[in-house]
């Protein structure tokens, strides 16, 4: 039982570090703050690449939707063991045209389950999700420490939906009828002429 | 004197019950034109017809009459398991519950996340529902993308618990239609089926 799970250790170990040989090597070299790692602190597994704007360095990462509003995206970091990071809001803007496996797609075509591209600061907890212009500034959303609070658990809706017809009734009444139609003929047929 | 009466009751018990199960099936009838029509319109808008051998002018003509459609659903609602496809309306108005589900005023959109709310009538298209169970597959297809829910459970609840109707976090879905199924007027209980979003 032991040797299987230090076989294992080992195992889980060379994975690890297979995949993390294989980052670009700007991911390995990139120096995140304390902030950023507070925030994330899977950042340097899930970084795929590292880009230069401005001066500023980000590493791009992929994060999956969870929820769109026409102002707000909220995504969930993918982490290199396929896990994913609490979610967090970012901002946008209602004629933005985000970069969706390369396709360039606007706001409100956007749905939940989709794979983004998104920037995370390196040095300022920040995040923006890659547009399909590219030389289009990009706002960060500040990343706050507590994870994004949970809705209230309070329906917004005043009632259930009312899903009964009165097509049943209506049938039963229907086929009632019938039958005390069939009964009277039944009556006419014996009594006397 | 007696038979005329029952000659009068008679025809007025069989021209009344032939009637009423006549505005049934018209009613059933309207209900399945209107499922089968409104998920032919919306595949034929999701998937375009091969347009390499048309003219300019038919392409043309044929985007504009897509654009003129009125009240066509957002989005199609499959249960494999169950053999159900029905179209998802805006509303939960009566007309739209007669020809298909419809979304719950007030909580999530097909594609926006949240919790999507889709009531159907428990005597029409939902009654298939009495056989649900978890793990079975609950599929959304909307114009941009085809979403798969997982049900996680069913539960019974009275009419005024609006607690499955709260919003979540994370996707998910929330199917309501009334119980028991089989039930004269209206049904004093909702059944609810809730599924969770399946990442691929």
């Amino acid at each position: 039982m032991k040797s299987f799970v230090t076989l294992g250790g080992i195992v889980l170990a060379l994975v690890s570090a297979a995949a993390f040989a294989q980052q670009p090597a700007a991911c390995q070299r990139v120096v995140y703050s304390a902030e950023v790692l507070a925030r994330f602190p899977n950042i340097k597994a899930a970084c795929l690449d590292v880009i230069n704007k401005d001066g500023k360095d980000y590493a791009v990462v992929k994060a999956n939707l969870v929820r769109a509003t026409s102002r707000k995206m909220t995504v969930r970091v993918k982490r290199s063991d396929g896990t994913l990071t609490d979610p967090i809001g970012v901002n946008v803007a209602p004629n933005e045209r985000l970069n969706i496996n390369g396709k360039p797609t606007a706001i409100q075509d956007v749905a939940i389950g989709q794979e983004l591209t998104a920037y995370i600061n390196v040095t300022d907890p920040g995040i923006a999700l890659a547009q399909a212009d590219e030389a289009a500034p990009v706002e960060f959303t500040p990343v706050p420490a507590a994870p994004e609070p949970e809705p209230a658990a309070v329906a917004s809706t005043a009632e259930m939906p009312k899903t009964a017809t009165p097509l049943p009734l209506l049938g039963t009444i229907g086929f009632v009828l019938l039958a005390l139609g069939a009964g009277f003929a039944f009556l006419r047929r014996r009594s006397p002429a | 004197m007696r038979e005329r009466i029952f000659a009068a009751l008679q025809y007025a018990c069989l021209a009344t019950g032939a009637l009423l199960i006549s505005m049934v099936a018209l009613a059933r009838l309207d209900g399945e034109v209107g499922r089968q029509s409104a998920i032919a319109s919306f595949e034929a808008t999701v998937r375009a017809p091969d347009q390499s051998l048309w003219s300019p002018e038919r392409v043309k003509d044929y985007e504009a009459s897509l654009s003129i459609v009125k009240d066509e659903p957002l989005a199609i609602l499959r249960i494999p398991d169950l053999g159900l496809e029905v179209p998802v309306y805006a509303t939960s108005s009566e007309l739209h519950l007669n020809r298909g589900a419809g979304l719950i005023e007030g909580m999530g959109l097909p594609d926006k996340g949240g919790n999507l709310g889709i009531a159907g009538h428990r005597d029409g298209f939902f009654r298939v529902l009495k056989d649900i169970a978890p793990g079975e597959r609950i599929e959304i297809e909307t114009k941009n993308r085809r979403h798969v829910f997982r049900v996680v459970s069913t539960e019974i609840v009275e009419a005024t618990d609006l607690r499955p109707l709260a919003d979540t976090a994370d996707p998910t879905i929330t199917l309501v239609t009334c119980y028991p199924f089989y039930f004269l007027g209206h049904a004093p209980q909702r059944f609810i089926v809730r599924g969770t979003y399946e990442w691929t």
